[in-house]
């Protein structure tokens, strides 16, 4: 069943923040639309596949790797010139 | 003394002597104006003018010094984005393996971007019963709706077995599980912030060095489960991925300007080739989780295996003073009389975050519930149960679309309450910015109404009184009559402006305007008294006639006539009030039948 709008005007409301109103917003990130499941979330063996990549892959950098990483990635940044460090 | 001190001291001091040689006596004036011809250039109105002029730059420089030092400082687009904070942040990722939190990654992510699945109800209270705004806010989750392999099964099998695949791993975990309970804005504080299960214990709460641990964890994983729906993601290099998280956690831990933290997301995503147009879930999941983090920073509770209740309650304050726009002439009036909104609005988008949302606004006992609507801020119209979501038109119209979520909402009927109660329910997949509830809030007859009533019938009935005696003539025998006509300036400013003065609303307009106009009448009918007195004849011939009788006369007659137009009003809307409250109090039918009002 489909129900349109009534044809009976009211008065628009101008603004998201009008004129002599308190305007009171959620102290909580609220996302526009819920997002949708992901069917490897749902399976056991695929979820503890993941975890066992990542946890390699974390454990696979070295310190001076990482290092070199950052600085690299800075300087990708820098060259745009957006970086202040 | 810095330059512009000397300028203020220069300014003032030569307006306070060009104020003395305008409006105050010189020695030798009387002798020089008896023997001396008059000058054909007159000192003092030029002196007037310059005081004037020197007083006005006075005031501007000093405004214009407060407005500088009131500047906010812009800051940097990178501020707090250095490469030791991100030596330290990928640190603590590597400490999340070492430690267990990489296994609570899933219920971690779950609980962050659908945080729709585990809360149950959601309740806020918004006050406005103070000098500020308090907002109160209780959510109950129940973490057995969770779904998945990492969720928290039964209640019998106790935290450490309902981690059914996250267990599962070279290390053997603690039992804990990270839930990410609430995700706050970042130019937001919370306060009086806590966490409770079902029993009433309090919760423990991660600090921020442990939340990076996760969040940092949480990304890697998220890449690799991004990559592995996308085409030629299994050929992405560990250093490529590395490099994606370390760009992805510039505008989490740091404050970077929207523009900057855009880039540096833009970035992460080309380092592992995923692009801008790439929609696939897993993706998705990756874009939202940095949207999310971008704006907000999550507020992680620890739930120890000990516990076998799945049901946890928070509750936080949040103090405010919400920004009162004022562009138009009736908003500036009233908040040059000292009154404030009587409007309240709000967007209920914790309803899209929960399956039941109640929120309430309450209002001092003095005040009523006069209105309140929910709209589309499209087009501002009202909304009913039947017409809640926009059809995706451009015209706004608003249809009832998804038969298995079933948006439902209720408004409590006005009844003389000073309270607004909303109920919502099945909102979870909706926009949300789409709606606003807005109350507005009156104040109960009779209130400062009546006490404008009185005030406004005093100063009727005595200027009218004295009017009649100046107009027959009557004889002055006291001066009686001018400290009665002063009377209702005095009951004006009893009355009107020690109301409301410890309260964020304030509604008495119309009653602080009579009070106002009544204490001004008043004074002026005084006024007119005392300097028209003269003009009796038996008094001395040397006294000076102010005004002839045809302008006292006319004088009173408009004293008179204002005070009645007063009077006239403010009983009106006396009598309007109270009888829309009246009605109010007579409704018998609790609930709305269209659910608008």
């Amino acid at each position: 069943m489909t129900i349109r709008l009534s044809e009976k005007v009211v008065p628009p409301m101008p603004d998201d923040r009008p004129d002599g109103v308190y305007v009171v917003e959620p102290i909580e990130y609220i996302r526009s639309r819920a997002l949708p499941d992901i069917p490897t979330l749902q399976n056991p063996e695929q979820v503890q596949s993941l975890l066992r990549d990542t946890r390699d892959s974390i454990r696979s950098c070295s310190p001076d790797n990482l290092t070199r990483l950052i600085n690299e990635v800075f300087q990708d940044q820098e060259e745009t010139g957006r970086v202040h460090h | 003394m810095k330059w512009s001190n000397i300028c203020f001291v220069t300014l003032g001091t030569a307006s306070a002597v060009s104020g003395w040689l305008a409006f105050l006596p010189l020695p030798g004036d009387r002798s020089m104006n008896a023997s001396q011809p008059g000058m054909l250039i007159h000192l003092r109105p030029w002196m007037a003018v310059a005081c004037l002029g020197f007083a006005v730059a006075l005031v501007v420089l000093r405004n214009g010094r407060y407005k500088r030092h009131a500047k906010p400082v812009t800051p940097s687009p990178w501020d707090g984005v250095t490469m030791s904070t991100m030596q330290k942040v990928m640190a603590l990722r590597d400490e999340a393996v070492r430690s267990d939190k990489l296994t609570s990654v899933p219920i971690f992510l779950s609980m962050l971007l659908q945080p729709e699945k585990s809360r149950t109800r959601t309740v806020e209270t918004i006050s406005l019963e103070g000098r500020v705004v308090v907002q109160d806010v209780r959510v109950e989750m129940s973490l057995s709706a969770l779904e998945g392999p990492w969720s928290m099964g039964t209640p019998a099998s106790g935290v450490r077995g309902r981690l059914r695949g996250a267990t599962a791993g070279p290390q053997q975990p603690s039992g804990e599980v990270y839930a990410p309970i609430l995700t706050c804005l970042k130019r937001e504080m919370v306060d009086n912030f806590e966490v409770r299960d079902r029993d009433g214990g309090s919760l423990d709460i991660l600090c921020y060095e442990e939340t990076i641990q996760l969040i940092s964890s949480s990304l890697h994983f998220l890449i690799k489960l991004a990559l592995r729906e996308t085409h030629g993601g299994s050929s992405v290099t560990a250093d490529r991925i590395d490099r994606a998280v370390v760009s992805f956690l510039m505008p989490i831990c740091g404050r970077m300007s929207p523009k900057a933290s855009a880039t540096a997301i833009h970035k992460g995503l080309a380092y592992i080739g995923i692009g801008d147009d790439d929609l696939s879930d897993n993706v998705m999941w990756l874009k939202e989780f940095l949207a999310t983090l971008d704006q907000a920073f999550p507020i992680v509770v620890v739930i120890p295996h000990t516990m076998d209740s799945q049901r946890l309650q928070i509750s936080y304050r949040r103090t405010m003073v919400p920004p009162n726009k004022s562009r138009q002439a009736r908003h500036r009036l009233r908040l040059t009389l000292g009154l404030r909104p009587v409007t309240m609005q709000m967007a209920p988008g914790m309803a899209h975050n929960s399956k039941v949302y109640h929120l309430q606004i309450k209002a001092p006992e003095s005040q009523y519930l006069m209105e309140q609507t929910l709209r589309c801020t499209d087009c501002g119209s009202k909304l009913s149960n039947s017409e809640i979501e926009t059809d995706g038109s451009q015209t706004c119209s608003h249809v009832k679309l998804s038969q298995e979520a079933e948006p439902y909402f209720q408004l409590l009927s006005k009844r003389g309450q000073n309270y607004a109660h909303l109920y919502m329910r099945g909102f979870t997949g909706m926009d949300w910015k789409k709606i606003r509830f807005t109350s507005s809030f009156g104040e109960v007859p009779p209130g400062t109404l009546a006490s404008a009533v009185v005030t406004a019938a005093t100063s009727l009935f005595l200027i009218g009184a004295v009017a009649l005696a100046e107009a027959r003539g009557l004889p002055r025998t006291s001066d009686v009559p001018a400290l009665l006509l002063a009377l209702p300036a005095v009951a004006a400013s009893w009355f009107g402006f020690s109301s409301d003065n410890e309260a964020v609303l304030r509604s008495s307009l119309a009653a602080r305007c009579s009070l106002l106009l009544g204490g001004l009448t008043s004074l002026a009918a005084c006024a007119l008294f005392i300097l028209t007195r003269t003009v009796d004849h038996t008094q001395s011939i040397d006294s000076v006639t102010l005004m002839d009788n045809e302008m006292r006369w006319w004088g009173w007659v408009g004293l008179a006539y204002l005070a009645g137009v007063n009077f006239g009003y403010v009983l009106i809307q006396l009598i309007i009030r109270s009888g829309a409250y009246r009605r109010l109090l007579r409704k018998e039918s609790v609930v709305n039948d269209n659910t608008v009002i």
